[in-house]
């Protein structure tokens, strides 16, 4: 991506201390960050101690790609005039379907992955691991969903019992 | 690999458990209410969380899986939202009924749940624009 030179550089720096360079532009796809530049808009360095090196390079990879993305058709509306709808759709595609490969990561990522966006304010990366999570959980028997997400069950059989009579409709079997 | 290592041996605890109560929330609301329901009996943490979620979306159409006996369908929604009503604790923001009949009947003790339960939207969305 070809980037202006005046553009500003943020350094975002990860709990275990690793330091990211990205342009402001994707920085503030994070509304956490856009925030303290509102604030305070020298500041160049910003330590986020809730997420790790792993983590956030993955969060700036979806900001990144998300940025390039909207430049890219801002870009190809500019020069046509006006957008064109088949190429607008062909683009949502392709934006789902990198999202869609994006979310290929083991239920411990998954779960990173939501507590970061939820801190830092991504909302289309939250609202993309909440549905990849929920996706997993459609579906399944309780079982499989504690396997899945190895959840210990540390409800007692009376509990359950009494739990499962208190809405026996949702218990119901058919599906 | 030190990391997964330590979260296989169940160090890491229940990943789901982990997140705070709203973003569960949040799982929740993707699932259809009978499913969301269901998930109070994963385990203890999981116990009240489908009845405080915000948002409560029921689906009463012929493919959804609220009305599996054989009966009356107005009659079938009616206890069905009854009993939903019934056991959700928290305020609500969204409660939207989709897939009734457009001449459902919407009772009053729904209308004064709702109001005690400060909802902002209701919406009410009927199957006959499919089938026409």
């Amino acid at each position: 991506m070809a980037r202006s030179s005046t553009e500003n550089m943020i350094t975002l720096m990860s709990s275990d201390g690793e330091e990211f360079m990205v342009t402001e532009k994707v920085a503030r796809e994070c509304t956490t960050i856009r925030n303290m530049l509102e604030d305070d808009c020298v500041i160049t360095n910003i330590p986020l101690p809730n997420v790790t090196s792993d983590i956030l390079s993955m969060v700036i990879e979806y900001c990144m790609e998300h940025v390039a993305a909207a430049e890219k058709a801002a870009a190809e509306t500019a020069e046509k005039g006006s957008s064109s709808a088949p190429a607008a759709a062909k683009a949502n595609k392709d934006l789902e379907e990198w999202d869609k490969a994006f979310m290929n990561v083991d239920v411990y990522t998954l779960c990173d992955l939501i507590l970061a966006a939820n801190y830092l304010n991504v909302s289309g990366l939250l609202d993309l691991t909440i549905q990849t999570a929920a996706n997993l959980i459609k579906g399944k028997s309780p079982e499989q969903i504690r396997k899945t997400f190895h959840i210990q069950n540390d409800l007692s059989l009376e509990e359950e019992e009494k739990i499962r009579s208190q809405t026996p409709w949702a218990f119901e079997k058919s599906e | 690999m030190a990391s997964s290592l330590s979260r296989e041996e169940g160090i890491y605890g229940d990943i789901l458990c982990n997140l705070p109560e709203c973003i569960k929330q949040k799982i929740l609301i993707y699932l259809p209410i009978k499913e969301a329901v269901r998930t109070s009996i994963l385990s203890k943490s999981w116990r009240h969380t489908w009845s405080t979620i915000p948002d409560l979306v029921v689906d009463c159409g012929i493919h959804s899986n609220v009305h599996q006996n054989i009966g009356n369908e107005e009659e079938l929604t009616t206890t069905f939202v009854d009993k939903l009503f019934s056991c959700h604790k928290g305020n609500l923001y969204k409660f939207k009924l989709s897939g009734v009949k457009p001449d459902i009947v919407f009772h009053v003790r729904w209308i004064e749940t709702l109001s005690q339960k400060h909802v902002s939207e209701l919406i009410l969305e009927n199957d006959t624009d499919k089938f026409l």
